[in-house]
């Protein structure tokens, strides 16, 4: 890859929260570099630390109970981890665009949606009023938001649900940001919806060419859109590389057993399989177990795995920049037949 | 109006749900149909699985073969029974028969409640006659049939995953060997690596149980595994109703299509390629449905109402 450096670099990242039941680590370690211009989809379900670990980068984890243990996030040159709030807020909205999953709730009801685009582009570009208007409806028109200029005085209950995925979007890229993180913007929205948001993305990034955080938990979302997919569970990366790779040739057990959960929808009723569930349940995070974290969970685990937690790394045989936490060899044990 | 084989267990027959809307300053009262025209039959031990998009009316219709949320027009007939028509008393009694399982599984439980009182409740309510000693040998049974810990019935709803609390909801509603069960979304709140577990739990338990299940959801890759025939539902009226095979190999209302079309795949190669399909495709315009046709045997698609 490219040697200049890249857009956003996470290194060692570690968040805690401080609860009555003890010390939750949802954030263990996470490391990973963003090219500028690149689509990453990170995997994982809650409590993976998939959303925290964003939040924690963004200053947005409150504090108490929240507490960011370790690690640096380099972006622009900056460690954002080490500014002040006023600094960060400056980041936050100008430089790095942020879709959360429910519109309804991240938008203010009682402020026109015009006023709501316009409000970072008055903060932190110093925009007039007349000129953040006419900026606002240019992003309306960008969403594809028919009637763009009557619908800026209109309020967010005037919208559908995915209409109103739309305007987050055009707050979240108002700033022309180099970095849009989207967290599950899709989830809430029924699959024709979802279909249209996922679609209009990729439009505007062949547009405006900022790169993507994407995070979600639907497989089918990250395969179509990312460059790069990165699995969590447990507070760590445990596989991460380009879409292609990881999803015809996983290493890590976790992300194989999701894979193989979904049925397929090509397949009809005659001749299918049982769904191959992965068992139990994810790990309480006050006690995660010793060792890998999915160990428990997982039918090739070694005796090693259970004392000792893998590190991140090059898979042998596969593309550069496939990188996976195990200690097994996933393909010689499914080439045996082991474990179902 | 649909000739079936075996004696159906539920015959939901022009099933309307209406609420009257009436402007607050007193202008002319009108009607919002949330369901409309809904008629389908579910046989002893199927599926039938009710996919749409939110406020397609999923969920009322759900609502309304229960009687938790009456319809307001058509019939309910349940082995034999017009629901409908049932008196308050009678209703109680067949609650035994009908089960519900809800998607989010902590807003159905009692926090207060322990999860082995929680599954006793429908024995104490339905089957007094029970020894305290019987019921907590039936409750056991039922912990283990569902693939929880009967040590477990001493914990609260809070010491439970999601995927566990969804279990304990299972038990509950398979305690009085009901023959129906309606899952609204039971497993839209339920982490992707859960979600597979309680399908297959589902399934044995109709295996087993002959369960008929309604099965909501709008997850379309679960309803094409789980379900035997599926309904698609849009501005509550069924457009398209068939076996799942041939709705999903042979979908013939445009609903239906952009629907299934909408559907991410898990394959990079081929999601990228659907993505650029649906890109060069032109935008289909779908009409109000009308009355279904039945177009092959088991094959009904909605006729398009032309204002």
């Amino acid at each position: 890859m490219s040697a200049s450096p890249p857009l956003l670099d996470v290194r060692d990242l570690a968040v805690a929260f401080d609860t009555d039941g003890g010390t939750v680590r949802a954030v263990n370690g996470v490391s990973y570099a963003l090219r500028e211009g690149e689509t990453l989809g990170i995997v994982g379900e809650s409590g993976s630390g998939k959303s925290v670990h964003v939040l924690a980068m963004l200053g947005l984890v409150p504090r108490p109970p929240g507490r960011i243990t370790g690690g640096q996030v380099v972006f622009g040159g900056r460690d954002l981890l080490a500014l002040p709030e006023r600094s960060l807020r400056r980041v936050r909205g100008a430089e790095i665009g942020m879709v959360f999953q429910d519109p309804m709730s991240s938008l203010n009801p009682a402020m026109t949606v015009g006023a709501q685009i316009a409000e970072p582009l008055r903060l932190h570009r110093g925009l007039g009023a007349r000129e953040a208007k006419a900026r606002a409806r240019d992003l309306l028109d960008l969403v594809r938001i028919p009637e763009a200029g009557r619908r800026l005085d209109l309020y967010p209950h005037e919208f559908s649900g995915g209409q109103r995925q739309r305007v987050m979007i055009a707050i979240g890229l108002a700033c022309r940001p180099k970095l849009l993180i989207a967290d599950e913007a899709t989830t809430a929205l029924d699959v024709t919806v979802q279909a249209e948001i996922v679609a209009l993305v990729q439009e505007l990034k062949r547009e405006i060419g900022m790169a993507i955080i994407w995070i979600t938990h639907d497989l089918g979302v990250v395969a179509g859109i990312a460059d790069t997919v990165q699995v969590m569970y447990a507070g760590r990366i445990v596989e991460r590389g380009p879409v292609d790779a990881v999803f015809s040739d996983p290493r890590n057990a976790y992300t194989l057993g999701l894979l193989r959960s979904l049925p397929d929808l090509s397949r009809g009723r005659a001749g299918r399989q049982r769904l191959r569930q992965i068992e139990g349940s994810p790990p309480d995070m006050r006690f995660p177990p010793p060792g890998d974290p999915f160990a428990p969970r997982n039918p090739y685990a070694t005796p090693r795995c259970r004392t000792e937690a893998p590190p991140l790394a090059q898979v042998a045989g596969s593309v550069p920049g496939h990188l996976a936490a195990a200690w097994y060899d996933l393909p010689a044990l499914l080439a045996e037949g082991a474990g179902r | 109006m649909r000739p079936v084989k075996p004696e159906p267990l539920l015959s939901v027959r022009n099933l309307g749900k209406h609420y009257p809307l009436r402007h607050w300053w007193g202008g002319k009262a009108s009607v919002f149909r949330a369901v409309e025209g809904v008629s389908f039959d579910i046989a002893p031990g199927e599926t039938l699985g009710l996919v749409g998009e939110s406020g397609s009316g999923k969920s009322t219709i759900g609502r309304a073969v229960t009687m938790l949320n009456p319809p307001t027009a058509g019939t309910v007939t349940f082995e034999g029974t017009d629901l409908s028509r049932l008196p308050a008393r009678d209703m109680r009694r067949m609650r035994r028969r009908i089960q519900v399982i809800f998607q989010d599984p902590y807003a159905a439980l009692n926090p207060r409640m322990s999860a082995g009182a929680y599954v006793a409740e429908p024995f104490r309510l339905h089957r007094p006659e029970m020894g305290n000693a019987e019921r907590r040998d039936a409750v056991a049974a039922l912990f283990q049939r569902v693939g929880l810990d009967p040590l477990f019935a001493g914990r609260y709803p809070h010491q439970f995953s999601g995927g566990q609390r969804q279990r304990l909801c299972i038990a509950r509603a398979i305690a009085l060997k009901p023959s129906f069960i309606v899952a609204d979304e039971p497993i839209a709140a339920l982490d992707v690596s859960i979600q597979a577990q309680v399908v297959n739990l589902l399934q044995d338990l109709q295996e087993e149980l002959g369960l008929s299940y309604l099965f909501i959801s709008h997850d379309l890759r679960m309803v094409r595994y789980l379900c035997h025939r599926v309904a698609v539902l849009r501005r509550g009226r069924i457009v398209e109703l068939a076996d799942s095979d041939t709705l999903y190999e042979d979908p013939r209302h445009p609903y239906t299509r952009e629907l299934l079309g909408a559907v991410p795949v898990p394959d990079p190669a081929a999601e990228r390629a659907r993505l650029r399909a649906t890109r060069e495709a032109p935008a289909v315009a779908i009409p109000e449905a009308g009355a279904l046709e039945e177009i092959a045997p088991g094959h009904w698609v909605a006729q398009p109402v032309h204002a």
